[in-house]
């Protein structure tokens, strides 16, 4: 409350009207004796207070603006321009009027004094004291020599004496008195008068000093005359010692009252030329007053006016601020009604817009991320990989699936092109090929199967392409290759089903016949014609015993017998199939065995097949040879949160043709000459049909090397 | 920045001026007004002595006063202004712990003239309206500065119970001056000429006087 008394207008306002009323009092105190004494020096000191607290008051505000001026506070430029401007044009006006006024108020009181009247005053005066002085001389001769003539005898003097002397120099009273001031003797015109006018000490201190003297007094009216004081010498050795002989001359009517005039003029004149300056002085310094009143009244003024010009542009500059930094819930207080509380009231309807579009664009945003969220679920729960690419052909969005499917993380290729994921992973160079060729060639819709080579074998990829209306394209890549495998594995299981069937049937009757054929007619043959016959039919029948291998091959191959499953140890099972082969000289064997109490679940018959395939092939491969080293190492993977057991089995051999290399795994591939191409065939659809994966080889440091990927049972984690 | 260290210079440079304009406004009116001090013959009141006495049941004063006008007061003098001379004798009851109760006042007002024709200083009793008339201004001072045998109050009026006190002083009185130089007067100390107090126990005792300060 107090500051806010100390900071509003009304205390300044209060101060200036005390300030006011307390000059007028301090103008009618000077004019009044009794109010002067009483409240003159109160009055003035008030004031002081006053003025004090009035420049108290402005300094505070010059000091309030000086900080806002340095701490940039929006408003106080403008403040401190138009308090300038006011101070300048309530100032300056003022300053023009008192320095005129202060001219004209010398000017008017110089002007009252006339060089003429002032020279006629001196000239009256002197021509009046010449004309005393004239006649005090005259009777102080007239009174000097009838004291020498007459008062020669002291001893004999009589009133006789003292009354020639009146009578003679034409006084009317005189006196004789002694230096003490004792009356001797005194004759006057008036006879009942009796009391003589004894001189007061004063007038006698001349004649001590050994000279006579004459004075005129015009102040009683009564008794105005001219006092003529004449030294009687006695006879004494003291120089002290002496009579004074006193005459009293009366002054006419008329010589008095023109003397009095005379002194009368004088004096008041010359008391008002002497007021001038004092007079001046006094107007000035209430012309100051004044003016200092109405210069602290203007700066104040212009303070106050200022700060409330400001106020609202402050308002205005601090809910731009606001709005600038997202607040749009503030609106600005409309106080008054004029052009900044129609502007305010413009800013406000500004703001509420901007408010109600802000909070659109939220919901609109809003509503674009739950959108995008429920997209990314879709596009994150799809099977298939998607990716999105900008009319720069860059990739925009992704879903999580793609990245699997191509092995990288393609999130980390948004705003680049596809091409770098080429770099990132060469084996997906066809692929990224390919789609960049047909976004080049502008086709708006494709699809194709891609293949990809990659280290755990080859990947079948359909890709399919969509041009968006804004310039993109969405890309959709499915992992097709367990469904072309499963369609490949469908088809030999075709063909080996009808091989077996088809083929199986005539060959038993081709066997005996030839069987029977030999056995009737070769006994009965010679020579050379029961050697081809012999020859031929054993021929046949070999042949036939080879077929029949291959058809019971392909039997098997596309047998699809039920899983015995069971949890057991792949080591022990993989050591206990390699221990049978420890015994063969040909083959020397290496283990590196990590995973001895892994446990997966598997068919423990199929899987011994597996290796028993895997480990005959490998002799096989090396039958021209010597030796053979296989080297057998166990190992866990973890990915993706899932345990893979791993097994390698190498040998030292020739390795795989790198020609068959991609196609190793299907049937009827081979490079053995008695081989029927079906034994990879088999091990790869028993590790498949154990969920895991199969890749073959060729270490760099020679010989093949088979990788089989097997999970390891639930609840085993990695040891 | 350098907008900052402009605006930062612009603001300085406005409370300068403000404060130099007050400053000289100030310097203005001391100026104007002859209230910066100025080397003059300073002039001084001062009650050199005073007594008191008692006749026939009458409390009677003596003092004796120094009256010395300054430079210009004399100079307003000499050019028709007349002087007030202010004599203020109070009788006080000394009180314990409290403000002395004042029983008897009194204020003895004289003018001085002086006159350019006759070269003659007047001084008149404002009260009584007798007029002295002096030869020069030292006499007619010094007969202003002399009190004697001046009847303040009864004796009756004191009471033997309490202890009394007087005090006197004198001054120029610069309200009766003429009203323009009343005000220059009022803030010129040429013009404050006021003795200190004089204080003086009294006592009871017929013809048994005081003489103290």
């Amino acid at each position: 409350m107090i500051k806010k008394i100390f900071n509003g207008p009304m205390l300044v306002f209060i101060l200036l009207l005390l300030l006011f009323f307390s000059l007028r009092t301090i103008s009618s105190a000077v004019m009044d004796v009794e109010q002067f004494q009483q409240l003159y020096y109160v009055l003035i000191a008030v004031n002081l207070v006053i003025l004090s607290l009035l420049v108290f008051l402005i300094s505070r505000q010059a000091w309030r603006l000086l900080h806002q001026l340095r701490e940039h506070v929006a408003g106080a430029r403008l403040t401190l321009r138009m308090v300038i401007i006011f101070v300048s044009l309530a100032i300056f006006p003022a300053l023009v009027v008192y320095s005129f006024s202060i001219h004209f108020i010398q000017r008017s009181i110089d002007s009252w004094f006339d060089v003429t009247v002032e020279s006629a005053l001196e000239d009256a005066m002197t021509l009046s004291r010449s004309a005393v002085d004239e006649k005090k001389k005259t009777l102080l001769r007239q009174l000097r020599r009838l004291s020498d003539e007459i008062l020669v005898d002291l001893k004999t003097l009589s009133v006789v004496s003292l009354s020639e002397i009146r009578e003679k120099s034409g006084t009317y009273e005189v006196t004789l008195i002694t230096s003490r001031g004792r009356v001797l003797g005194t004759s006057s015109i008036e006879k009942g008068d009796i009391v003589p006018d004894i001189p007061s000490s004063d007038l006698l201190l001349p004649l001590r000093q050994g000279r006579d003297h004459v004075v005129l007094d015009l102040n009683d009216d009564s008794n105005r005359m001219i006092r003529v004081l004449v030294r009687v010498k006695v006879d004494s050795n003291d120089a002290n010692d002496f009579l004074v002989l006193q005459a009293l001359a009366p002054i006419s009517e008329r010589q008095h009252r023109l003397a009095a005039t005379v002194q009368q003029a004088y004096s008041e004149y010359k008391s008002l030329v002497y007021l001038r300056k004092p007079l001046k002085t006094s107007f000035t310094l209430t012309l100051s007053l004044v003016l200092l009143l109405g210069i602290l009244s203007a700066v104040w003024a212009a303070f106050s006016s200022a700060r409330r010009i400001a106020s609202p542009i402050r308002d205005l500059a601090e809910g731009t601020q606001a709005v600038a930094e997202g607040e749009y819930h503030k609106p600005i207080p409309i106080l008054n009604d004029d052009d900044f509380g129609l502007l305010i009231e413009s800013f406000n309807k500004m703001v509420r817009r901007l408010s109600q579009t802000h909070n659109a664009l939220e919901q609109s945003h809003q509503q674009e991320k739950r959108q995008k969220d429920y997209l990314e679920v879709i596009l994150g729960s799809l099977s298939s990989g998607i990716i999105s690419l900008s009319q720069k052909k860059e990739i925009r969005t992704c879903n999580t699936e793609v990245s699997v499917i191509l092995g990288v993380n393609v999130n980390q290729f948004h705003g680049q092109s596809l091409f770098q994921l080429a770099k990132e992973k060469p084996e997906l160079e066809p692929l990224v090929r390919w789609i960049m060729t047909s976004i080049q060639n502008n086709i708006k819709h494709w699809n194709e199967e891609v293949t990809i080579s990659e280290s755990d074998g080859r990947k079948n990829l359909l890709c399919r392409g969509n041009a968006l209306a804004e310039g993109g394209y969405v890309i959709v890549i499915e992992n097709v290759t367990s469904l072309v495998q499963a369609q490949r594995d469908a088809a030999w299981g075709e063909v080996a089903r009808r091989l077996a069937h088809e083929i199986k049937n005539p060959l038993t009757p081709i066997q005996l016949s030839a069987e029977r054929l030999r056995h009737k007619y070769l006994k009965n043959m010679q020579g050379k014609d029961a050697e081809t016959l012999d020859r031929l039919t054993a021929t046949i029948v070999n042949q036939v015993d080879s077929m029949k291998e291959m058809v019971k091959a392909f039997s098997e191959y596309a047998k699809i017998p039920e899983l015995k499953v069971q949890t057991l140890e792949i080591e022990s099972l993989l050591t206990e199939v390699v221990d049978l082969y420890r015994s063969n000289d040909k083959l020397s064997i290496e283990q590196d065995l990590a995973i001895s109490d892994t446990l997966i679940e598997a068919d423990q018959g199929r899987l011994r097949q597996v290796f028993h395939n895997l480990i005959k092939n490998a002799l096989e491969a090396a039958a021209d040879r010597d030796k053979i080293c296989l080297k057998i190492k166990t190992s866990l993977l973890e990915i993706n949160n899932q345990c893979w057991c791993l097994l390698e089995l190498s040998d030292d051999g020739i390795g795989f043709p790198e020609k068959l290399l991609p196609n190793i795994f299907d049937p009827y591939v081979t490079s053995k000459p008695k081989g029927t191409g079906l034994g990879m065939a088999i091990v790869k659809k028993i590790i498949e049909e154990h969920g895991g994966s199969i890749t073959a080889e060729n270490a760099p440091e020679g010989g093949a090397k088979i990788t089989i990927r097997l999970p390891v049972a639930q609840g085993q984690t990695p040891g | 920045m350098i907008k900052q260290r402009q605006s930062k210079l612009h603001s300085n440079g406005v409370l300068f001026t403000i404060v130099t304009m007050l400053l000289v406004l100030s310097l203005i009116f001391l100026f104007l007004f002859n209230l910066l001090p100025v080397f003059t013959t300073q002039g001084e009141f001062q009650v050199s002595s005073a007594k008191s006495y008692i006749v026939k049941e009458h409390i009677l004063i003596d003092a004796d006063m120094n009256m010395k006008f300054s430079e210009e007061v004399a100079e307003a003098l000499e050019n028709g202004i007349p002087l007030t001379i202010k004599v203020e004798v109070q009788v006080l009851r000394e009180r314990f712990l409290w403000r002395d109760r004042m029983v008897k006042e009194s204020l003895q007002l004289f003018e001085l003239h002086y006159h350019p024709l006759t070269d003659i200083h007047e001084v008149v009793n404002i009260a009584t309206e007798e007029r002295y008339s002096f030869h020069s201004r030292q006499d007619a001072m010094a007969v202003l500065g002399t009190i004697r045998g001046a009847v303040l109050m009864n004796k009756k009026r004191l009471t033997k119970i309490h202890q009394y006190h007087i005090r006197m002083r004198t001054s120029l009185d610069i309200s009766r001056l003429p009203l323009a130089l009343r005000q220059i007067a009022s803030l010129s100390s040429s013009w404050h000429l006021e003795s200190p107090w004089f204080v003086w126990a009294i006592a009871l005792n017929d013809r048994d006087n005081g003489d103290s300060q």
